[in-house]
């Protein structure tokens, strides 16, 4: 056996210090770099296979990167998915970015990207005034002068409220009877976009739970810890990853799944923190074990005949984006799987790798334009076939599609609670079912 | 026994849908995708799971279907098949192969990328290498088959790029005349030179899809035309414009230009990878490449699911048929461990292996020999004329489980000369028989 065989099938070994090894797996084909979607389109990144197992024989594990370039990867993790011989390319990159952050420091503007979670909560009670500022162009403008954020890059509104205040106040007014056994219970993962941007999207995935007939408990719970490890912060992605660990691993070990409607944060919880942070403790394992993105809770629901198809027809042939981060789940498209259960509705799915937002990548001034050339086979398809919504799973990814394409993009759990008829305050669904009643089983 | 061309049936019969998928194909090389084309095609609903892409990305792009015929490739198949019962070709038919190399050609030519072969003869081309040897070859996308030398009448003009590592024109001009074969070389400027680190085949055929950089490379060629009959670049004319650049560039230097295939990553591949990609996903198919399947689970010999290595826990994915298109030892389709032990990792189906006393008889003394290694000659599955592999006793192992390509016992892959016309003869057979698509 050779060494690196040696060291991957030892279990003294921790997957994080495998992931350096796999670069000996690699022979040089280039399909990595061919499939690299930031390579195909800027000449300030060398590409996926450069920066990562060529490079990586000629750093020192415990030294800065000689080479800076590979601050133009996003981590959107193509590479590890199109490599046949298992090489974890982008695994290898993001070790080596949290090694230059070790030696130079976080800059202002990317700290405060990875500090997301933070500017959601501060900014909930001044929203109308928060909000003012976002779509400000003088605002926007020196935000990009002086930080570096770039004035196109789609921003968020804050809601104005919490989803978790508005969570605590439905307990207060209508308490949920205890379920007899934790087969009926389900966590739910909010991610800091639905607490403080977009709580329409937790609202629905709660009723759409509670409508299949779990009972939903929303414990605390942090940022996943994805933004600062995008950005190199592997300390303080760290220390968001213990605080997850310690309040739901408890949940977990009761084997009560734990179910997110943003697919990143899930893959932040379910893989990065083993393989990227080298989280991988007992606590964290059992709680990636126990972890769901929503969508493949839902299909998986399904499989057990648990999921009601008390659907309502949608007439409609919709695009799908998958995100780069939900394809590292390795848990196929389990959104469209769901959603074909509707009557009347079509996806399909966009060849796109990423839609070039990478978390927080596309909001960087430097990388704007790079970004939105990531994005533009989106652009072209969603254009080519007159489509004015498309179906995500991820909210960044979301934002950056309405901003490129100038239609909507909505989360398909917002398709799924249309199709069962449930409706929540303050939303209003962007398309219709039919108004008749569902069809009768066995019809 | 005729069988039904899948790009012309439209929607089958298909039995017993469920809300599962229909057809899961395992492996994402030619074999696999051209599989998921033939099932898709056929109306059935598909998911195509690989760990990362195929061999097409790594080769030179042309078709191989019988690298040694002297006249009309598809009759020699077809005798060889009368006498091979046990060969792949035997296995899956020459009907099946003529109709897998023709529907093959359909689905590339239904993505824009134009295929060709010498119809006037049936004979194979004689196509050139980046080291400027001769090899043959029956069907290849329509730049490097520009590049056919059974008709050349004149010169040719080898061109290159200064500093690009990938190709020396001069290397390739050289060996050409060598071989008797009147070649000239010349380097251009490629016009922008602000990077430091090397172009890949990429993104110079990026570079060419850009209308106003193929006219900067034909104003220096041009006067270096002379009397040659074809002009011969680095496969790289053009990813997204492909072949419209290639038109374009002949248009503007005054002469046909061709292709010859340069390292790795493959642009033939790539561009065929990524249209048919775009095609199966329009087409409403699953196309997961990246985590592995790690088994299949079974129950009464029927499959009823494979379960991929997907973050936090595997995931199931369930079908009524799938078609194995792992590839072979150098493939993963098929394990080696330094014990000598082999085995088919999904099903631990039975391996054919090499008859050999150790391990080390895997292999000859010599690296490049013209048989090729027993290990590469001799391992695979055996499979009946359903292309269902077999157990110890000779029958189906699994009902419902069809195996393609490099996968299968009977021939090497690697000096055979037929690899890519095995995957396209299987991949047809089996969509055929798994979906009982037999007129």
């Amino acid at each position: 056996m050779n060494e690196t065989n040696v060291v991957m099938s030892d279990p003294s070994f921790s997957l994080i210090e495998v992931t350096a090894f796999t670069a000996d797996h690699c022979i040089k084909c280039n399909i990595c770099t061919s499939a690299c979607p930031y390579a195909k389109v800027t000449p300030l990144f060398p590409g996926p296979k450069v920066v990562g197992p060529q490079w990586q024989r000629l750093r020192d594990p415990d030294a800065d990167s000689p080479d800076h370039s590979l601050d133009y990867c996003s981590g959107c993790g193509i590479c590890t998915l199109v490599c046949p011989h298992g090489v974890k390319v982008m695994e290898i990159n993001t070790q080596a970015k949290a090694k230059m952050v070790e030696t130079h420091g976080l800059s202002l503007r990317n700290w405060f990207l990875a500090r997301n979670e933070r500017w959601g909560r501060w900014g909930t009670p001044f929203a109308p005034l928060a909000n003012f500022a976002l779509r400000n162009r003088l605002v926007r403008w020196a935000a990009e002068k002086v930080i570096g954020v770039s004035r196109r890059a789609p921003m968020p509104g804050w809601a104005g409220y919490t989803f978790r205040g508005w969570w605590k106040k439905q307990l207060r007014n209508h308490p949920r009877p205890e379920p007899v056994s934790d087969a009926d219970r389900v966590v739910y993962f909010h991610g800091c976009s639905t607490n403080t941007y977009e709580p329409h999207i937790g609202k629905l995935a709660v009723a759409v739970l509670e409508h299949i007939g779990l009972h939903v408990e929303i414990p605390e719970q942090g940022c996943c810890g994805l933004p600062a490890q995008s950005n190199g912060d592997f300390k303080g992605a760290r220390r968001y990853a213990r605080y997850n660990i310690e309040h739901l691993s408890g949940y977990a070990r009761r084997g009560i799944p734990i179910v997110g409607t943003s697919a990143s944060c899930m893959t932040a919880i379910k893989g990065d923190y083993q393989h990227v942070l080298g989280v991988e403790d007992e606590d964290a394992l059992v709680l990636a074990e126990h972890t769901y993105d929503f969508m493949e809770f839902l299909w998986k629901l399904h499989q057990e005949g648990r999921l009601p198809l008390d659907f309502r027809p949608i007439n409609r042939e919709l695009p799908y984006h998958a995100p780069c981060q939900l394809k590292a789940h390795g848990f196929g498209r389990p959104a469209m799987d769901v959603l074909s259960l509707i009557p009347g509705l079509r996806l399909w799915e966009i060849d796109a790798d990423c839609c070039g937002i990478a978390g927080t990548y596309g909001f960087k001034v430097e990388k704007r334009e790079i970004s939105e050339a990531v994005g533009w086979p989106i652009v072209q398809q969603v254009h080519e076939a007159n489509a004015d919504l498309v179906v995500c799973d991820t909210e960044t990814c979301r934002w950056q599609i309405q901003a490129l394409t100038g239609g909507k993009s909505i989360h398909p759990v917002e398709l799924l609670a249309e199709a069962y008829g449930i409706t929540v305050e303050n939303y209003r669904p962007p398309v219709q079912a039919e108004r008749r009643a569902p069809a009768p089983s066995g019809w | 026994m005729a069988l039904t061309n899948p790009l012309s049936t439209g929607t089958s019969s298909i039995a017993g849908r469920g809300e599962d998928m229909d057809v899961i194909v395992i492996g994402a090389g030619l074999a696999g995708l051209m599989a998921a084309v033939h099932a898709v095609n056929a109306g059935a609903r598909v998911r195509l799971i690989s760990q990362g892409w195929g061999q097409q990305m790594v080769t030179p792009g042309w078709i191989s279907v019988c690298d040694r015929a002297e006249d009309d490739v598809i009759a020699e198949v077809r005798g060889y098949a009368a006498l091979h019962p046990e060969h792949p070709y035997g296995r899956a038919g020459d009907d099946a192969m003529v109709a897998g190399l023709e529907s093959f050609r359909s689905a590339a030519e239904a993505v824009g990328l134009p295929y060709e072969q010498r119809k006037k003869d049936g004979h194979n081309m004689r196509l050139i290498t980046l080291l400027g040897a001769v090899q043959r070859a029956m069907i290849a996308p329509r730049g490097i088959a520009a590049g056919d030398l059974t008709d050349l009448r004149g010169p040719l003009l080898i061109v290159g790029f200064a500093g690009w590592r990938d190709f020396y024109a001069e290397l390739t001009a050289g060996n050409l005349r060598r071989q008797g074969i009147d070649a000239r070389a010349i380097e251009v400027e490629l016009p922008d030179q602000n990077r430091w680190w090397d172009y890949w085949p990429g993104d110079l055929a990026r570079l060419f899809d850009s209308a106003g950089f193929r006219e900067s490379i034909a104003r220096q060629v041009a006067p270096h035309v002379g009397d040659a009959e074809r002009v011969g670049f680095p496969a790289v004319l053009g990813m997204d414009d492909y072949p419209g650049s290639l038109d374009d560039l002949s248009q503007k230097i005054g002469r046909p230009v061709f292709e010859i295939p340069t390292l790795p990553a493959s642009t033939a591949g790539v561009r065929l990878s990524e249209r048919l990609r775009r095609w199966l996903l329009r087409k409403g198919a699953r196309v997961q490449i990246g985590h592995p399947v790690l088994r299949g689970v079974v129950e009464e010999r029927r499959c009823v699911g494979v379960e991929v290595a997907s973050l936090g826990h595997p995931t199931l994915f369930r079908a009524d048929r799938f078609i194995l298109a792992t590839g072979g030892v150098y493939n993963g389709g098929i394990q080696t461990d330094e014990s000598g032990r082999v085995w088919e990792p999904l099903f631990d189906l039975p391996v054919v292996i090499p008859e050999v006393e150790t391990r080390a008889d895997w292999y000859h003394d010599t690296l490049l020999i013209e048989r090729g290694h027993p290990i590469h000659r001799e391992t695979g599955l055996r499979v009946n004329t359903d292309l269902q592999p077999l157990d110890a006793s000779g029958e189906p192992a699994l009902e419902n489980v069809y195996a393609t390509g490099q996968l299968l016992a009977g021939f090497n892959p690697l000096t055979d000369g037929c690899a890519e016309g095995i995957a396209l003869a299987t991949a047809y057979k089996a969509v055929h028989t798994a979906l009982e698509l037999d007129a």
